[in-house]
């Protein structure tokens, strides 16, 4: 039979249609799978979640194919992306995901290999914010801003709504650029026993030993007299031994991370100011037109201030007459289980990440019902800390693009970055992680409904006191290189009985000589430039940060209830 | 004038550096793992080789249990094992020179398995062959993974043939070496972590050969040191998920 010229060119166009309306109605019905069953609930109804998702699949056509390495640290949240996320993105867009899940320490090691050496080991880093300091010093590290707005403006989501992000101040450089983007967040809160808090006689015992309420500490010599109080006099509870305090003073980087993180800020070693203290950050090096002066009091730091000596002092003493006698050989991994086992009063700042595991049912600190038995507050704050400063650390995991990757890489990579935390499945990622980092999450209905069981998760984020907790700020000129010092000194009180002051004094050194190295780099912004050393008095007789010591450390204790815990930093 | 003087005091502490260098030298213990270390051969001993050469620091190689290697080295000056994953927990025992190489551990089948795997969570059900006391166990440990151990890659690359187990995990290279000695067909299903091999030195070595060594290592990739040698070995393994890290 002889087929036409006209026929055969129908024909052709008939296949051709069918072929594209079959492609067609499978990917849509793969996006529909996935908003289905498992993109819900989601702050964004199942029309314009299709929407969003319809651009990532249209968009990522010319990367189909690819594979992309991607590195996160190991927390509920990433597992959560490696293992459903990644799929669903291969499903809808073609381009496979490899997205690796290690420790924290590891992710830095790597991201700084990557800088130092230029070894192009990952296409995306999750890293945490804490090097913002770092990035935007190095020249290496990819301004998110500049690129959303230049090579990567077609490959940026529409409905991204970066001012929907609670972490931005984080992530922005002092020249007012967005260098990363924030993935996850949780803080570090004090936890607490808030049956064994409400019991009457616990409390009755309390005021007459203290003379004033068992309740949420504010101040430091609260939290002393709470611990003394569950470890020395209650002692027991149905024949168990319980301690007032828990912590952990193993030589490990995590111990690192721990001090940084946190003892120093709740102390008030640094500046009035927000994210960090200016001039003087709670890692106590002063910084001084964008370029950091120096870590010790000689050079107007305040490593080795009173304040930070405080803090060391009061957390090798709280260890060692409080903890239960392992923890002071414990590293982060060992001691984060430990509050769930049942014997523990309270803890002055534990990582909110943990929230999912802490509420498993069947642990003692749990009801039958699903509610926990305790709660999470604002931290208690030390004798040096003033009104308009830091008080504790919040973590901020961000994605985070290097110059030296290949710019078609850099591009498939920055859509998995962006579907991961994109409304379509952020809330969804939120309820499996809790780290939220959408303020539009943390306000949805769905947040308030299951916020009975999250132990004042949920609370915190929707208070101002959040505003207070927040990550490494820009006075660190270079993470990987100047945080050694932490872990390489605390452990020397704990494990040697070197006094808080010798082991503070030689932190300070450690970091201006690290400072000195960076001040001979060529190629950093704002490159550190010591001051000259003077007589600490020149310092510490001037107003804020080195602060000159006070006399009385512990002054009278202050608790509040849990409700006016969140107020009181309105 | 200024310019001379400082040429001249340049040179005069390089030299004296070279020179006090040179009067050091490190035994670095090793362990058999093929095709990095084999009876003080391999892949890994060529990078150190080159590597302590070019700084111009003695050494001598020796060769015992991986664990008796790094006791040896935490207790003994001028000591260094060669080469182990650098490690959070491992982190402040030694001193770092690497990573002298990027490798990446991977999930492997038998070619014709047809088990369906998309993502790592999707093996978790099958016991997983891995090699006794590598980091590669502790890491399947940290996911409470149920493994299977063996005491080298080669020995489970043979389990895997057998079929007494789905799934193999190990580093890319030596799988692929071991499946090529145990005629085996292999295929990776998964990358699951790119891990960093480093030379681990004894806690009192001093920094400054720390820094020397690490400043000729950074010089050893930027001119193509490390990927000649890797090249060197291309008929006795598969190295093209690897390659990417050296270009």
């Amino acid at each position: 039979m002889q087929v036409s010229k006209e026929n055969k060119l129908l024909i052709s166009f008939i296949f051709i249609l069918f072929f594209t309306t079959q492609s067609i109605l499978a990917n849509s019905s793969t996006i529909q799978k996935w908003i289905d069953t498992e993109f819900q609930p989601s702050t964004l109804n199942k029309q314009d979640q299709f929407k969003e998702l319809s651009w990532f699949q249209k968009t990522a056509q010319p990367f189909k194919g690819m594979e992309i390495r991607v590195v996160s640290e190991r927390i509920d949240t990433h597992w959560y992306e490696a293992s459903v996320l990644a799929k669903a993105f291969r499903e809808i867009t073609g381009i496979n995901i490899i997205h690796e899940i290690t420790g924290e320490d590891d992710v830095i090691k790597k991201i700084d290999i990557h800088l130092k050496r230029g070894i192009n080991l990952y296409d995306m880093y999750i890293n945490d914010s804490d090097l913002i300091g770092t990035h935007f010093r190095s020249g290496k590290v990819v301004p998110l801003g500049d690129f959303m707005k230049k090579e990567g403006k077609g490959v940026t989501l529409p409905t991204l709504d970066l001012q929907d992000f609670i972490g931005l101040s984080f992530v922005t450089g002092p020249d007012k650029k967005i260098y990363q983007l924030p993935d996850q967040q949780f803080a570090n809160l004090y936890w607490y026993r808030a049956d064994w808090f409400s019991r009457k006689d616990f409390k009755e015992k309390f005021k007459k030993i203290y003379g004033y309420e068992l309740n949420v500490p504010v101040n430091w010599s609260a939290y002393e007299d709470i611990a003394e109080f569950f470890t020395v006099h209650i002692n027991k509870i149905d024949g168990e031994k319980i301690y007032g305090h828990m912590d952990y003073g193993k030589r490990d980087p995590s111990i690192g991370w721990r001090f940084s993180d946190a003892w120093l800020s709740m102390a008030g070693v640094g500046d009035i100011g927000l994210p960090n203290g200016l001039p003087v950050d709670e890692w106590g090096i002063r910084v001084e037109n964008c370029r950091p002066v120096g870590a010790s009091i000689s050079r107007g730091g305040a490593a080795n201030s009173p304040a930070a000596i405080y803090a060391l002092r009061k957390f090798d003493e709280w260890l060692k007459k409080y903890a239960p006698p392992e923890a002071r050989h414990m590293n982060f991994s060992q001691a984060g289980s430990v509050p769930a086992q049942g014997h523990i009063a309270q803890q002055i700042f534990w990582y909110t990440a943990f929230t999912a595991s802490m509420t498993k049912k069947g642990l003692p600190v749990v009801n039958e019902d699903g509610t926990p038995k305790w709660k999470m507050a604002p931290s208690p704050h030390g004798v040096y800390w003033e009104k308009g400063m830091k008080l504790g650390y919040q973590d901020a995991g961000s994605w985070t693009m290097l110059k030296s990757v290949p710019l078609k890489r850099r591009k498939a990579a920055w859509l998995y970055a962006q579907f991961v935390v994109s409304k379509t499945v952020s809330l969804k990622k939120t309820i499996v992680g809790l780290t939220p980092i959408r303020i539009s999450d943390i306000n949805s209905k769905h947040m308030s409904k299951i916020s009975k069981n999250l132990g004042g998760l949920v609370e915190f984020y929707r208070s101002k006191a959040r505003l207070l907790w927040t990550p490494t700020g820009t006075n660190v000129p270079d993470y990987p290189l100047l945080s050694p010092a932490w872990w390489k000194t605390v452990p020397k009180v704990v494990e040697e009985g070197l006094s808080a002051k010798d082991a503070m004094n030689e932190l300070a050194r450690y970091l201006d000589e690290k400072l000195l190295y960076l001040s001979k780099e060529k190629n950093i912004k704002c490159s550190p430039l010591l001051n000259q050393a003077r007589n600490p008095s020149y310092w510490l007789n001037k107003k804020g940060s080195p602060k000159l010591k006070i006399e009385n450390e512990k002054p009278k204790g202050i608790t509040v209830d849990y409700k006016k815990a969140l107020e009181i930093y309105d | 004038m200024i310019k001379k003087r400082r040429l001249i005091l340049l040179f005069l502490s390089f030299a004296l550096l070279t020179t006090s260098l040179n009067a050091q030298s490190f035994t670095l213990n090793t362990f058999n793992v093929e095709p990095y270390v084999q009876n003080k051969e391999g892949l890994a001993v060529d990078i150190a080789k080159v590597l302590f050469q070019r700084a111009n620091i003695g050494y001598i190689i020796k060769s015992s249990p991986q664990k008796r290697a790094i006791i040896t080295t935490k207790q003994t000056q001028n000591n260094a094992v060669l080469f182990i994953q650098r490690s959070q927990e491992r982190e402040s025992h030694f001193k770092w020179v690497g990573p002298i190489f990027v490798t990446q551990t991977a999930l492997f089948s038998l070619e014709n398995s047809n088990i369906k795997v998309d993502v790592f969570k999707d093996v978790f059900q099958y016991p997983l062959l891995v090699t006794r006391g590598s980091a590669d166990e502790e890491y399947l440990k940290g996911f409470g993974i149920k493994t299977q151990v063996a005491n080298n890659d080669f020995q489970n690359v043979r389990k895997l043939k057998a079929q007494r187990a789905h799934f193999l995990v190990a580093d890319v290279i030596s799988a692929s070496y071991n499946a090529k000695k145990a005629n085996a067909n292999i295929k990776k299903r998964l990358t699951l972590i790119t891990t960093l091999r480093s030379l681990a030195f004894n806690i009192d070595t001093s920094d400054k050969i720390i820094e020397h060594l690490n400043q000729i290592l950074t010089i050893m990739y930027k001119d193509g040191t490390i990927k000649k040698i890797l090249t060197s070995y291309e008929n006795k393994f598969e190295s093209k998920d690897i390659s990417v890290f050296f270009e």
